[in-house]
């Protein structure tokens, strides 16, 4: 039984270890110099019996029961892990495209580097993440000017029955209980012209009802988070997150999927969900406990996710000349009045750069009322023509 | 790290300094921070370990 796992996060490297000591042949191919995923950073010191880890290797595609590298000849497979994870979801504002501004992830990544950018620092978004950014950044020794919360978080605070699941994530959030003075709710940064940031407060849409001007050098960005599912473009999706079922499997014969891929709910959820699509993936009964922590899990997840959702008023936050698209300097102004994702591709450009529309295409779905149809690309990554041209003829 | 970027000699400590407003996901998501280094076109400056003696260069507009 020949398992491939796509990325060596938390969940990645559960899958790995769960399929291999189930006696599947295991290969966890990762991007990155070392296993950990943004989550654990180069501090996971990944080696298991029975998984072979490819360590700075980029996934493109997957052909029937291949899966293509770079760098690297293609592997094929009887079962496959998409564990790909997610990145920070950017919402537009005036001057969110010049210096000074990156995504809440970056600077966690940043962080985690030991490198903060910036002495006066602000964290705007939604959702906890905002916590451990801050907090990170903190221990630098930035000064946290404010840590601003669009929604309104007491809201899942009410959510009974998915606080009571999972007290160990309340237990979490005391940890970052030196950042919470500087928490504003329903507060948002929505313009950036050098060091004078504009901080609005919000009504219940995202609307701003007043604002106020503050300095600070960096503003750190993320309202909830986009899914990696490039590798699997014709999977079933809801709200572009991976549908599985109770064994973690997609739409698509023999691949599965576990962690933020699915949804998002923390390092442990993931976890669970990487133990359950390992053992499922080299064809035995996933394990009742991590059925349970899944479950559990996925209540949390829930909560947070109807207590931060984005609200349409963000769109109040851009004038005509805001970029949209960063790759292909796409205006608010520029978008036109297109009714498919495709004819607003080609009308305006927007999501036709390099980042082929991750950053910016839901946005631009959102700010025209075109259906977002999910991010499906045919290739994961963009790869040089010539290094295409330069791939073995296939096999006959 | 004392590195050449864009022909000028610069001490960083990392590749986010050289690229204000193009370091922007961190995590090789967005492409914002791609440059030629080291004679290498097109990779993403944020998963490059930067090294003293780097030679960086943006291919095309400036910030």
């Amino acid at each position: 039984m020949r398992v491939v796992v796509v990325g060596a996060g938390p969940a990645g490297m559960a899958a790995a270890r769960t399929a291999a000591d189930a006696g599947a042949d295991v290969t966890l191919v990762d991007s990155e110099p070392e296993a950990g995923g943004q989550y654990l950073r180069g501090r996971a010191r990944f080696s298991h019996d029975g998984v072979t880890h490819l360590k700075n290797t980029e996934a493109w595609m997957v052909e029937n029961q291949t899966l293509h590298l770079r760098g690297h000849p293609p592997l094929t497979f009887d079962s496959l892990v998409i564990a790909t994870g997610a990145y920070d979801r950017p919402l537009p504002f005036p001057g969110w495209d010049g210096p000074g501004v990156i995504t809440a992830g970056a600077a966690q990544a940043l962080a985690k580097q030991g490198v903060t950018l910036a002495e006066r620092v602000i964290v705007s978004g939604s959702g906890p993440f905002l916590l451990p950014v801050a907090t990170a950044l903190q221990d630098l020794g930035a000064t946290i000017v404010g840590v601003y919360e669009a929604s309104s978080p007491t809201k899942w605070l009410r959510e009974a029955r998915a606080i009571a699941a999972n007290r160990h994530k309340i237990a979490e959030l005391a940890s970052y209980r030196r950042v919470l003075p500087h928490l504003e709710t329903r507060t948002a940064v929505i313009a950036k012209h050098g060091s004078r940031v504009t901080v609005a407060k919000l009504d219940g849409q995202w609307r701003p009802t007043s604002h106020r001007t503050e300095h600070a050098d960096l503003v750190c960005v993320g309202y909830g988070f986009l899914p990696r599912t490039d590798l699997v473009p014709e999977a079933a999706r809801t709200n572009d997150f991976l549908d599985v079922d109770e064994r973690q499997r997609t739409s698509v014969p023999n691949v599965y999927a576990a962690g933020e891929v699915t949804g998002i709910g923390g390092a442990d959820l993931s976890e669970a969900e990487g133990v359950v699509a390992g053992a499922a993936a080299a064809g035995r009964q996933p394990p009742p406990r991590a059925l349970k922590a899944i479950r559990n899990g996925r209540l949390f997840a829930a909560a947070l996710d109807r207590a931060h959702a984005v609200q349409p008023g963000w769109q109040t936050w851009l004038n005509d000349d805001t970029t949209v698209c960063r790759c292909e300097e796409v205006r608010r102004k520029d978008l036109g009045r297109a009714t498919t994702m495709r004819e607003l591709k080609l009308t305006s450009r927007v999501a036709m750069g390099r980042c082929q529309g991750r950053i910016c295409a839901r946005n631009a779905a959102d700010l025209t009322g075109v259906p977002f149809d999910g991010q499906r690309r045919v290739i994961a990554i963009p790869i040089p023509l010539g290094e295409l041209a330069e791939l073995p003829e296939e096999q006959q | 790290m004392k590195v050449t970027f864009n022909g000028l000699h610069k001490e960083v400590a990392h590749v986010a300094e050289l690229l204000p407003g193009r370091f922007f996901c961190g995590i090789g998501v967005c492409f914002g921070c791609v440059a030629e280094i080291n004679g290498v076109p097109e990779v993403r400056a944020c998963r490059h370990q930067l090294r003293d003696g780097d030679v960086i260069t943006t291919q095309d507009r400036q910030p």
